[in-house]
């Protein structure tokens, strides 16, 4: 069974609500689906704008899905309200991009750590204190300078605080959301290996939201690339970025630069920007920007299917045939 | 750095270069001895973590850093006088000569296109302006805005023109900014970290625009950034800063393929490789030093990955003695021990 299972997932905002006439809605999250076994990394990729965040929020309950099913470790959470959703929180906990507005900055970190365990446990204060030390050291910091506040830190320290309070209630799943965007490439190959070590001694499993493919695939045994609100494809990180199924995900994985004067190859340059969520075109959501589009993908949406191989890859294109042909041609 | 041709068609020449800026009394050296210099037509690349100086670097060469609190320790900025003499130094130059040079010589993108942008003018505004100030106006500033917004890829320039930056995209931002930079007809343009607030695909728009205006008109290119792919897939030449020092300079290939400073083999091996098998990144422990406590000796002694396999007399010497920027063939590298 997986940990965490998401079934046509939407999310919706209203959006200029007109005094006359009903309310606009963006769709920011479309019908997805996923799963995540237990101790397994997802990565989640996309451009700003297609849903990842919403993605994040909708699935730790912080926006509220319009229709859909979470099941999270057999239970449905999207029911769950009041006490019931708080008792559940402490299996799926969220860090964010930003440390440096992710911490109360009037609060030391000992007390913010504090504050989860009086909520979610039923530690008396000297049991807290020992957990809080052993939180520290997970996360590579010095258990006495709990007393300290946020700014005495770093980045990557604040980064590292950020994912002790979100270990404190020993979550199953943690949600990342693009948590080393912020940091430099030394500090975020620190915060990279923690998270990855972590893993290694509890289990625990990452949803693990970035734009940098790198990264992504460094972390992720299986990403999922969103555009527009859908996931277009979904795999194997290995054989995602290796040999693409969508033309979408082939120009994400082209436009990567990539540091080795050797492996300086063609970037695939899509035209224009994404389309406003607010008016998605008709047909397939990428046909605008496709080199390959066909007629028919201005008409009809392709459906997330497995590509031709018939392995655990989907991907959402009418031509996923012929893309795979014209690649191997150009081989 | 174009070999043969180096130092005749020199755009921009920096030596010695050493800023400070003065805080609550103190005196803080941010960069120190930088020297480069650009060549016609060449993109150089400025890459380290953030607070190594590059910013700083670049904003010095228009003195557009704020004096005070900066101010200039020593060293010259020139750039090329069109009779092939090296120019006057930047950093003696009168108010008006520095607007001069503002004007013709450099133009500058920077990180954020929507901070840049003046939100209360429309994009024709902003970029009439600038031809408005050119030597030489011949022609329609219309027809010359249109082509220009053409010229960098914004679909219906004529239309678009008309528009107020909020109307526009992240991408069609730095598009404009970009034609606005090249309204000037610049010998130089300085991207302070262009690409780094803007998605993957629209990144690759840009600096495959970037790298399109210098075929065709040989503008020569200072390029700031973290990512050593950008470095990798369009400079021709590196200075990589730490702690307001340049470590190491040379040829991006060579430097890329092969590096000599501990910290650009330390930053290298800290991205993941792309489309390879995953390894334990290595990390560099540790912060970048700030200028208030910069180490006395070698400025990435601490973290340093070299200084590790050395033995205590070596080490000694790391912790109290500054190397120096020496090297061969193009390459230089600041390290008692690397070379």
């Amino acid at each position: 069974m997986p940990l965490l299972k998401i079934e046509n997932l939407r999310t919706e905002y209203p959006v200029g609500k007109g005094w006359f006439g009903p309310a606009t809605k963006l769709v920011a999250v479309k019908d997805v689906s996923f799963e995540i076994e237990s101790g397994e990394t997802v990565g989640l990729v996309g451009e700003s704008g297609c849903g990842k965040s919403s993605l994040a929020r909708t699935i730790v309950r912080l926006e509220k899905a319009s229709a859909g099913r979470i099941i999270f470790d057999g239970r449905d959470v999207l029911g769950l309200s009041g006490e019931a959703l708080r008792r559940a929180r402490s299996s799926f906990q969220m860090i964010f991009q930003d440390p440096y507005s992710s911490l109360n900055p009037r609060m030391k970190i000992g007390d913010a750590l504090d504050e989860v365990l009086r909520i979610h446990s039923r530690m008396n204060a000297a049991g807290r204190a020992s957990r809080i030390s052993s939180l520290l050291g997970m996360v590579g910091l010095d258990p006495s300078q709990a007393g300290r506040y946020p700014h005495q830190f770093s980045g990557g320290q604040r980064q590292r605080i950020c994912i002790a309070r979100a270990l404190a209630v020993e979550p199953k799943l943690i949600v990342a959301d693009e948590p080393v965007s912020a940091l430099d490439v030394s500090v975020q190959a620190q915060i990279i290996n923690l998270l990855q070590e972590i893993q290694g001694k509890t289990g625990i499993s990452y949803l693990f939201i970035a734009h940098d493919l790198a990264v992504v695939e460094h972390i992720s045994r299986r990403i999922l690339v969103m555009y527009l609100g859908k996931i277009v494809e979904s795999g194997f990180s290995r054989e995602i970025i290796a040999n693409p199924a969508h033309p979408y995900t082939a120009a994400l994985v082209s436009a990567v630069p990539v540091p080795d004067p050797a492996r300086k190859r063609s970037r695939i340059i899509l035209p224009g920007d994404v389309p406003s969520p607010l008016s998605p075109p008709p047909g397939c959501p990428f046909h605008p920007r496709c080199p390959h589009a066909i007629e028919r993908c201005r008409s009809d949406v392709p459906e997330l299917m497995p590509s031709s191989k018939g392995s655990s890859r989907l991907s959402a294109c009418f031509l996923r045939d012929e893309f795979n042909a014209k690649k191997e041609d150009a081989k | 750095m174009t070999g043969d041709t180096k130092n005749s068609a020199e755009v921009v020449s920096v030596e010695n270069l050493s800023i400070s800026f003065t805080v609550e009394g103190r005196k803080l050296q941010v960069v120190e001895d930088l020297s480069f210099s650009i060549a016609k037509g060449e993109i150089l690349a400025l890459v380290g973590e953030s607070g190594c100086g590059k910013t700083v670097s670049c904003l010095s060469l228009a003195r557009l850093l704020p004096e005070p609190p900066a101010s200039y320790d020593s060293g010259s900025i020139r750039f090329r006088a069109s009779d092939g003499s090296p120019g006057e130094n930047v950093l003696d130059m009168s108010p008006s000569r520095i607007r001069e040079i503002r004007r013709r010589r450099l133009a500058y993108i920077f990180q954020e296109p929507s901070v840049s942008l003046n939100p209360v003018f429309t994009i024709y505004d902003q970029i009439a302006e600038v031809i408005g100030l050119r030597d030489t106006n011949d022609g329609n500033p219309e027809e010359e805005v249109a082509s220009l917004l053409a010229q960098v890829g914004i679909p219906d320039p004529v239309s678009k023109m008309k528009c107020y930056p909020h109307e526009l995209s992240g991408g069609m931002q730095q598009r404009a900014m970009i034609a606005m930079a090249l309204a000037g007809k610049p010998d130089l343009l300085v991207a302070d970290e262009p690409t780094t607030a803007l998605d993957v695909t629209i990144q690759a728009q840009i600096l495959d625009l970037i790298s399109k205006i210098r075929r065709e008109s040989s503008m020569s290119v200072l390029i700031v950034t973290h990512n050593l792919g950008i470095v990798s897939d369009m400079a021709d030449s590196v200075i990589v800063m730490y702690a307001g020092h340049v470590v190491e300079k040379g040829p991006a290939p060579e430097l890329i393929s092969s590096p000599i400073h501990p910290y650009t083999r330390a930053l290298l091996d800290a991205v993941p490789r792309f489309g390879c098998e995953p390894r334990k990144l290595s990390t560099i422990p540790g912060n970048v030093p700030s200028p208030s406590n910069y180490p006395r000796g070698c400025r990435f002694f601490g973290r340093c990955p070299l200084a590790e396999s050395l033995g205590e007399a070596e080490r000694a010497k790391c912790a109290s003695s500054k190397p120096q920027l020496l090297g061969e063939n193009g390459r230089f590298s600041r390290c008692h021990f690397s070379r």
